[in-house]
């Protein structure tokens, strides 16, 4: 012990190892479901200890002295715990919290770091939401960055990675929002070029291979462990240059500007040891069970537990100081202490506990201080907390369940966390990836659908300080919930009046009844920040035309969070719909109800044809989604083609063979194709870019595409002579006019005559089509709404005009 | 009541996150902290007599123990501190005699429940001081019934037993701090020129015993186990193949066909339970019954401090074990599904009858002696230290 603390003054006074963490993910998907659980990400419970604890101790292990935490708008709970946990009283000196209020990313964060001027030598920046936990020593990663600055002077950072094996995609520590593709060279690890594109899109720059003395060795997805060992000219970096928000902006900022400033970055990949970067709600789940089974060791809990406060049930008493009079805290705190026994099949049990006797816990379990569980209750993977009690005959599988909850009988509950003061009532079934936030309850019954997340209706008021939150937006859940259009409708409807504030209690309740049953209490939540970043990054793309710079592409997709709070990437088109809602007003209605015909058009994507990023967006949405989803997309990128063509003037050969090459490419049928075709011509007048802003006007947009291109692309795909492919044409158009009868339908006569003079219609074909649509109608297959009357007379008169051209045959044109 | 001041609790906490971190490798840098830290607890903070004193103490024993549930060493420290200060007191209350020292401990021994066999097995061990000793014993007797232990305890004050305490714990720690070194001093007497020693993984106890063997050129091959997962055999072939010794490093799974070839086992113990059983490396029980089945001895190096009193509580391998991350055996890079279990203990028990002799600090003691030099080590009021503390926590 004496040479102990020998070795560790002696360290001191040559460096103190300094770790910063900034306790903040930055997406604003978790940090609204947190904000109804009371407890920031990084301090949710982990296996009767909170993950920040995890961290601390992960650190202490590699000997850092001094640790600095960045909270963001989580502070004042970050402060109330750490004045209740042991660690302020042990190490006086080891953590210091630095509130950053108003940071609104990482960047800020680090602004504020350096206002406060306490950094003066290497330090350890773990990013993400500030959560590792890893059995490795880090200190060692001081020592590999002070070699590579002995080997490069300009080495300002040092990157940690840690290695996977080839199939990453299905590793389960890997979201999507790790997707990397990093160049460096094979000897001195230098990094060259560092991309979050995919691979489809990303281009290796070639003039790499051609720098001498250098091997290029390529890593595609090492496990992100969110660390990085900085000099102190980073954060003077950050100071700088307000446009790094992140360390993605931040790293490909240095190497752009790296002839200029001269700044180089180094990457480390760890081979062994287990590191996982809590940053979203898949990998916290991941994290508990990791830590369950042992893969953390020693950072398991029967050895961490301490004698310190447990976290959850602690009703918060306000703290009076740090120093607190050791007498009465001591034997309060220790009574509080419940030791954690570990029994075979990593089944942990905390304190007192009631098991039944029928009872079958299976395996990687954690069971908190006076939980009871009944009998008949099959538990596997999951965490109980405390005070919690299980009633009969209930599964629980790989779930984590905090503190005070009750469940009642038979319930199932799958892959799903419940908060705090949660009820379950009797026969619930919760289905994947639920979230079900403090206080709410489930009727009996109930059936909760994947990936919902149910708050308590009051705890929005009481826990949230609301900044004129416009509740109106309907897409709040990532693209799975997206297909079940039928449960999405009729909830829409309810929280389209939710707008009117003062009638939005009443909404909710009986909003309620549908989700959580009549006896329940909690209405689900809804993504309130995505009104905001909207119109941000809609200024953001208006601003930026047609410019290819990969800068502002980051931002947009930053401000849009492309990735949800399980670290799914967030596909395109829900955000779009958002936006069309805000932006254009027109179309907004009909999107809604058929997301599926309808191209998403998308103001993230706008650039990036040119730029390459959503290239791959796309290339990741196909693995996941369906046919339908294919063709869906399959439409989104030839009405990309077809702008590109129409802003840059291409020559219609070029894009002709572009479309053929896209078809094999998304695997559509020839239907198919020439349905998207159709559909994407004369939806493309709805692209911003195109619209001429001032004064929007479909019809004139549509006659100057037209004009310059896609009549040939009509042309030169529904041939003339093809009927089916004529019959495609009519009939889509035909779609689209009644789906947005208000500018297309209407100008249906227009549309027709100018397809029918350039001949690309044949008046046998419109004949014929009409005569069968007729028919249908007159079979009542086809009911007319009134709305859609509009459209018929016009389509009528244009059909007339069309039959006594045919037989006067001399006629000229006389509609414009 | 006694009162610890704050900057001991918070060495105290300090220590356990050192424990947790596993700052201490060797179990002697555990032993030695250990005594530190009780030696500042008795040091600093306040209490009037010996029996507050001890209260103070066994309410901190489980504390101490935090961050290692399955380890015993500090127990046993504190168990023995304990039996020291109990000595002291004593020591002060009946005047400065060493005779009496010695009885007290067999009192001690008279008390626990095997009163009888204790009392044969003395008479045997010391037949000329018996008729000494049995006049002691009698008047120690007296004493006891008249008086309890605890009360005897309390007359002692602060200011008297203070110093003479830290001259006992300062004498202990050097004691400890030395144990290796004199357990490697018999090295000679077990190991014999040209024999073939087969070892179980890395043991820093074991590595003194052979170093100081071939530095006294003795001429002997080692066998090392390589102790998978953890392959600290290999470190400790490194060393000593780094000291001239023939090392030859041999695969666990092999140790039944090479049991043949080998004269004798020596291995290192994590501790020593009161039957003279031990919890040593997972491997040590495959080890343990080839020795048998081949009647090739089996040499146990153990410390006085890993000498513990408690017996195991069952046969159940969780009881006595810890369980390291499943990296040991599979990567976590590779992909599987959680119906896969992976399961790594770190220790094993060996039942006593498979130990052929436990070298402890002094000489050479079969296993069933243990339970009496454990007998000598602690006060039997001291051994359901553990229970007890894990009983007032819940």
């Amino acid at each position: 012990m004496g040479k102990q603390t020998n070795i560790n003054s002696d360290y001191r006074e040559e460096e103190r190892l300094t770790c910063v963490l900034v306790l903040d993910s930055f997406n604003s998907y978790i940090n609204e479901i947190v904000s109804h659980t009371t407890l920031p990400l990084c301090l949710w419970p982990v296996d009767g200890q909170s993950l920040l604890d995890y961290t601390i101790h992960t650190l202490m292990r590699s000997g850092i002295q001094e640790i600095i935490l960045l909270a963001t708008s989580n502070s004042y709970e970050i402060r109330t715990y750490l004045m209740n946990s042991h660690w302020l009283k042990t190490y006086p000196k080891l953590i210091r919290l630095i509130p950053c209020k108003d940071a609104r990313s990482l960047g800020d964060c680090l602004k504020d770091l350096e206002q406060e001027n306490i950094i003066n030598n290497h330090f350890l920046l773990i990013y993400g939401n500030g959560t590792l936990i890893t059995n490795e020593k880090l200190n060692n990663l001081f020592n590999i960055h002070k070699e590579n600055i002995k080997k490069d002077k300009n080495c300002i950072m040092t990157l940690v990675y840690r290695q996977l094996e080839s199939n990453q995609f299905e590793h389960p520590s890997f979201t999507d929002d790790q997707h990397l593709y990093i160049i460096r060279d094979s000897n001195t690890h230098r990094l060259y070029d560092y991309s979050k594109e995919y691979l489809d899109t990303y281009e290796i720059p070639l003039d790499l291979l051609e720098k001498p003395n250098v091997t290029i060795e390529t890593l595609y997805c090492p496990l992100d462990c969110h660390l990085a060992v900085c000099s102190t000219d980073v954060l003077h970096l950050f100071k700088d240059n307000f446009d790094f928000l992140t360390i993605n902006e931040f790293v490909k900022g240095v190497l752009r500007d790296e002839e200029i400033a001269g700044h180089t970055i180094y990457s480390y990949l760890y081979e062994t040891g287990y590191f996982l970067s809590v940053h979203n709600l898949r990998l916290y789940m991941k994290a508990t069970f990791d830590i369950l089974r042992r893969w953390s060791y020693p950072l398991v809990p029967e050895i961490i537990a301490s004698m310190h406060k447990p976290l959850v049930s602690s009703t918060v008493t306000t703290p009076t100081s740090p120093q607190i009079k050791s007498n009465d805290s001591y034997t309060s705190f220790h009574n509080m202490s419940y030791p954690i026994v570990y029994d075979k099949h990593n089944i942990y049990k905390q304190g007192d506990i009631q098991l039944d006797r029928l009872s079958n816990i299976q395996k990687d379990v954690f069971i908190g201080n006076k939980s009871q569980i009944l009998s008949g209750v099959c538990i596997s993977s999951s965490l109980i907390g405390q005070n919690c009690i299980i009633g009969k005959n209930s599964r629980i599988e790989n779930s984590i369940i905090w503190n005070h909850v009750q469940i009642g009988e038979n319930c199932h509950i799958k892959n799903s966390i419940i908060c705090d003061n949660v009820l379950i009532r009797n026969n619930v079934q919760i289905n994947k990836e639920c979230i079900l936030c403090k206080g709410v309850i489930i009727g009996t019954n109930a059936q909760l659908k994947e990936r919902i997340t149910i708050i308590a209706s009051n705890s929005i008021t009481s826990t949230k300080p609301m900044d004129d939150v416009e509740i109106d937006e309907d897409i709040q859940l990532p693209p799975v919930d997206f297909k079940r259009s039928n449960s999405k409708q009729s909830r829409s409807s309810t929280r389209l009046s939710d707008k009117s504030l003062p009638s939005s209690i009443e909404e909710t309740i009986t909003s309620n009844i549908d989700l959580v049953g009549s006896d329940g209490l909690g209405k689900e939540l809804i993504f309130s920040f995505l009104h905001e970043h909207q119109t941000k990054s809609f200024q953001a793309t208006s601003d930026d035309d047609d410019d290819d710079d990969d800068e502002d592409d980051d931002n947009d997709e930053k401000l849009l969070n492309p990735f949800d709070a399980w670290g799914y990437r967030i596909e395109n088109k829900d955000l779009s719909i958002d936006d069309n809602e805000d932006n254009n007003e027109r179309p907004s209605k009909p999107f809604v109800k058929q997301p599926s015909i309808i191209s998403d058009d998308d103001d993230d994507d706008d650039d990036d044809e040119t730029s390459g990023t959503s290239g791959s967006s796309t290339a990741t949405e196909s693995h996941r989604t369906d046919d339908e989803g294919d063709v869906s997309e399959f439409q989104e990128e030839v009405i990309r083609t077809l702008e590109r063509a129409y802003l840059q003037k291409l020559k219609k050969e070029n894009i002709i063979v572009e479309l053929n090459m896209l078809k094999p490419t998304y695997d559509v049928s020839p239907t198919e194709f020439d349905q998207s075709i159709t559909r994407a011509v004369f939806l493309l007048p709805f692209e911003k870019k195109i619209t001429n802003i001032e004064k929007p006007n479909y019809w004139n947009t549509l006659k100057l595409t037209m004009d310059q291109i896609t009549q040939d692309i009509l042309k030169n795909y529904m041939k003339t002579t093809n009927e089916e492919a004529q019959m495609t044409l009519l009939n889509e158009l035909d779609l689209i006019c009644l789906k947005f009868i208000q500018p297309i339908g209407e100008r249906i006569v227009n549309i027709l005559n100018y397809l029918y003079e350039k001949d690309v219609l044949v008046e046998e074909w419109i004949l014929k089509w009409y005569k069968n649509k007729q028919e249908k109608i007159q079979k009542n297959e086809l009911v007319i709404k009134p709305e859609e009357k509009i459209y018929y007379d016009k389509l009528k008169q244009f059909i007339e005009w069309l039959q006594n051209a045919e037989s006067e045959d001399d006629d000229d044109d006389d509609e414009d | 009541m006694a009162r610890i001041p704050v900057d001991v609790e918070i060495e105290i906490d300090r220590f356990c996150n050192n424990v947790k971190q596993s700052t201490y490798t060797r179990s002697v840098d555990l032993a030695l902290a250990t005594i530190l830290i009780l030696k500042k607890l008795i040091g600093e903070s306040k209490w009037s007599n010996a029996s507050e004193l001890i209260t103070m103490i066994r309410s901190q024993a489980h504390r101490l123990n935090e961050g290692q549930p399955v380890d015993s060493i500090t127990f046993n420290i504190t168990r023995r501190i304990l039996k020291i200060i109990r000595e002291v007191s004593v020591r002060i209350i009946h005047g400065k005699n060493e005779g009496s020292d010695i009885s007290l401990t067999l009192q001690a021994v008279l008390n626990d429940r095997a009163t009888m066999l204790t009392m044969n097995d003395d008479e045997y061990e010391n037949p000329d001081d018996n008729l000494q000793l049995k006049k002691k014993q009698q008047v120690q007797a007296d004493l006891t019934e008249s008086m309890p232990i605890n009360s005897i305890e309390s007359e002692v004050p602060m200011h008297i037993l203070k110093p003479e305490l830290m001259d006992d714990l300062n004498w202990y720690a050097t004691d400890v701090e030395l144990s290796v070194q004199n357990l490697a001093q018999q090295a000679l007497a077990h190991i014999h020129a040209n024999e073939i020693i087969l070892t179980l993984g890395y043991s820093y106890t074991v590595e003194r015993f052979f170093k100081y063997a071939a530095a006294k050129k003795r001429q002997f091959h080692v066998f090392i186990l390589e102790h998978a997962p953890f392959f600290t055999g290999h470190k400790m072939a490194i060393n000593l193949s780094q000291a001239n010794i023939p090392v030859t490093v041999v695969t666990d799974s092999a140790v039944f066909a090479i049991m043949a070839r080998v004269n004798k086992i020596l291995i290192g113990t994590r501790s020593l339970l009161a039957n003279g059983g031990l919890t040593a490396k997972s491997g040590t029980y495959n080890l343990a019954l080839a020795a048998k089945n081949y009647n090739v001895p089996l040499l146990v190096c153990a410390p006085t401090y890993k000498f513990s009193p408690t017996y195991l509580p069952s046969f159940d391998p969780v009881m006595c074990n810890s369980f390291p991350s499943p990296e040991n055996i599979l990567s976590y890079e590779s992909l599987f599904q959680s119906s896969l279990d992976i399961v790594v203990p770190m220790h094993d028990y060996v039942p006593p009858e498979l130990v052929t002799l436990i070298i402890g600090s002094g000489m050479g003691n079969a296993p069933s002696y243990v339970y009496r030099i454990v007998s000598e080590l602690y006060s039997a009021e001291d051994n359901d230290l553990e229970r007890s503390q894990k009983k007032s926590s819940r």
